[in-house]
């Protein structure tokens, strides 16, 4: 914890599972963005990878304490920060 | 657990008298706001709709002080923004605006208190609307439990509302819920904020203020996850999952229909000898109980699957099951939560079409109800058996593994389930086309279910059918009965073939010719409109009083009857057919409107007809 590498942008979609990141951009229409805004996606705000379905899509995330899947055609139009690429699922 | 309660600078105004009050409880779903709303009316509560909508209007009274309070669950939301319909009831109902409910005293917002920082944004939200609100932080117990900590005199100071930490499935800390209604408390002055996004920065410099620590993640919901979303162990599971709920309801619902089946006739028959007039006899027996027995029985099942619909709802799973089927659902247009009610549909569309609440898209929870009653129901059953039996020679077609028998029951599953998804493919892409809304899934944290939620939704589900179908079934099977008792013959309720239902068949026997069917079937497609099987009683019935088919079986007399292509059209018209009227009044009362089950109708009695039109074409020409 604690050690930041170098900010990289990349797409939710692409993130790993025990991945997180800090939502940077949701390039989607403003009412969608209202819609996800309900469940905690906005910019600022710090989202977690938890897992795949097991056919792979969707995905769960785990953002403000809640677990909340999105299938990936959304997740694609989520732009996000890497917070760090060493961080560990921890307990 | 810290003390329940804490109420800041409440000015106190004498409480109007002879007047009940009402209060709503609000919050966002799987905040235990239902659970809730249960422990506080127990059975003193009633559902019905909003009036012109779908939202489900939920209602019911508890005492405060010898006094009666009427509380209103309104269904759960995220947000104040009126995006969906849920949404829009909440406002309106907030702000009075709704028709039929009255001005709220009160509003009782329940929050969870394990994940406050989603949920603050909706608090101040609704404490802005200034109406006297207490704060439940609902699930204090696994709150606290789990290391989350709170001040709630400060949280209560920050909102200008009270704070109380309570648990609704324990019971603890509702009598703060109590203490704020006795007092009626003025509106507290509030900073009205203008973006969301000021909300949330003001939401987490508030949970700051309030020396807000989250619970940690609950270790069962990670571990059980990890086992039920495994890629290989997922998949394994749902199919267990799904197989056992599957084969309760035919193991478990099915004898108990029987059971319900053969009481209901003893009933009957009993009642029939101590009912002398002969007119009322028929009238009570024939027309009335026959045809609410022939709905009743399907009751227990409806029941087996709700129980195991609500325990897979409360545990979690359901939302992991839709999680795992969505990939699937998808290829159809639908998403994963379509996937349990269709599944349902199996054994009853009327179930089914219940269970398509916990679809919140509104296009694909009706893309979900119009298809539903494609999927082959058990009212089908002992239609398919009579008509497989008599015209199917039994013979190998794979070994002994697959009878020619069951391959065409097979078969006919397999043909409801592709109509079913080439209809909602069509549905899908035109009418029912989705917005730009994505689909957007909350795995909720793996709970033990209450028997008390499960057993007042199966109160609620039963009183619904009962009810809904019930009286329509009343009214259909009273006329079906007069039309057999009509017109009478030297005062005496003619035969079958010459009552006026008869004559209805025979006149429209040339629109049923080109399906190879005669008046006899005519006049079962038109019995059979309260449940599909009672076409098997029916057809005995007419087989047994006329003198050229009376000695044979009703097998027999249909094979002397029928021709084989007409058969195999018979067939696939009860594949296909809207032949249901409880189906017909669920659906109206779930859409709230007669245009959907009407539509429903007529779509799929022209899918039936030109299905078994064809199918009579072709065996014709080809025998």
């Amino acid at each position: 914890m604690g050690v930041t590498t170098t900010p990289v942008r990349s797409v939710l979609a692409d993130l790993e599972p025990g991945q997180a990141a800090v939502i940077d951009e949701i390039a989607l229409p403003p009412e969608t963005q209202e819609f996800l805004r309900r469940f905690g996606f906005s910019p600022g705000v710090e989202i977690k990878v938890s897992r795949r379905a097991p056919f792979g899509d969707p995905t769960a995330y785990r953002i403000d304490g809640a677990e909340i899947a999105l299938r990936a055609e959304t997740a694609r139009h989520i732009f996000v920060v890497s917070l760090s690429s060493l961080e560990k699922e921890s307990g | 657990m810290p003390p329940s309660t804490t109420t800041q600078e409440v000015r106190t105004s004498p409480a109007e008298p002879q007047r009940v009050r009402t209060v709503a409880l609000i919050g966002p779903p799987n905040s235990g706001k239902s659970t809730l709303f249960n422990r506080l009316t127990r059975l003193r509560q009633s559902v019905g709709n909003y009036p012109g909508i779908t939202v489900e209007h939920r209602s019911g009274s508890f005492l405060v002080q010898g006094e009666q309070v009427r509380v209103i669950d309104l269904p759960g939301v995220y947000s104040l923004a009126p995006f969906s319909e849920d949404e829009c009831v909440a406002v309106d109902v907030l702000k009075g605006r709704m028709a039929g409910t009255p001005v709220l005293d009160a509003v009782l917002l329940v929050l969870d208190a394990t994940n406050l920082t989603r949920q603050l944004t909706l608090a101040i939200s609704v404490i802005a609307l200034g109406l006297p609100t207490l704060v439940l932080l609902n699930m204090a117990d696994l709150f606290a439990k789990r290391g989350g900590t709170i001040d709630p005199l400060k949280l209560a100071q920050e909102l200008g509302a009270p704070v109380a930490l309570v648990s609704a499935t324990q019971g603890t800390g509702l009598d703060a819920i109590e203490r704020f209604l006795e007092q009626n408390k003025e509106i507290t002055q509030f900073p009205i904020l203008n973006g969301p996004s000021q909300s949330r920065s003001w939401a987490s410099q508030l949970e700051r203020r309030a020396g807000y620590r989250s619970a940690l993640p609950a270790q069962w919901t990670r571990r059980l996850d990890a086992l039920v979303l495994h890629r290989i162990w997922g998949p394994l599971i749902f199919i267990v999952v799904v197989g056992a709920v599957f084969q309760s309801v035919f193991g478990l619902g099915q004898p108990l229909s029987n059971a319900l089946q053969n009481l209901l006739n003893l009933v009957g028959q009993k009642a029939a000898v101590m009912i002398a007039q002969p007119f009322l006899r028929s009238l009570l027996l024939d027309g009335i109980w026959k045809g609410v027995s022939s709905v009743l029985i399907f009751l227990p099942q409806i029941l087996v699957l709700f129980l195991f619909i609500g325990l897979l709802e409360d545990s979690g799973y359901l939302a992991r099951a839709a999680l795992i089927s969505d990939r699937t659902m998808r290829s159809v247009g639908l998403n994963g939560k379509a996937f349990i009610p269709l599944l349902s549909a199996y054994a009853c569309a009327v179930p089914a079409i219940m269970a398509t609440r916990t679809i919140e898209n509104k296009r694909d929870r009706l893309a979900t109800i119009l298809i539903a009653p494609f999927m082959t129901c058990s009212a089908r059953l002992p239609v398919y058996t009579l008509l497989i039996s008599a015209f199917i020679p039994e013979h190998p077609v794979i070994g002994p593994l697959l009878g020619s028998r069951a391959l065409a029951m097979l078969s006919l599953y397999v043909l409801g389930f592709l109509v079913a998804i080439g209809t909602a493919k069509i549905l899908k892409s035109s009418v029912l086309k989705s917005a730009s809304i994505p689909f957007v899934l909350e795995l909720p944290e793996y709970r033990w279910p209450t028997w008390q939620s499960i057993g007042l939704r199966l109160l609620d589900r039963g009183r619904v059918f009962i009810q809904q179908v019930g009286t329509v079934i009343l009214v259909v099977s009273l006329a079906i009965w007069a039309l057999t008792y009509l017109p009478l013959q030297y005062g005496q309720p003619p035969r079958l073939e010459h009552s006026a239902i008869a004559r209805v068949g025979q006149f429209i026997e040339p629109v049923i010719q080109p399906l190879g069917f005669n008046w006899k079937i005519g006049v079962g497609l038109l019995t059979s409109v309260v449940a599909r099987e009672v076409i098997v009683g029916t057809l005995g019935t007419l087989y047994a009083t006329d003198p050229s088919t009376h000695s044979m079986s009703l097998q027999t007399a249909l094979e002397q009857d029928l021709a084989f292509p007409g058969a195999m059209a018979l067939l696939i018209f009860f594949a296909f057919a809207m032949q249901c009227t409880s189906t017909l009044a669920v659906v109206r009362r779930e859409t709230n409107s007669w245009a959907w089950p009407a539509i429903q109708f007529v779509y799929m009695s022209s899918v039936a007809y030109v299905g078994a039109m064809v199918v009579n074409h072709l065996l014709t020409r080809l025998t």
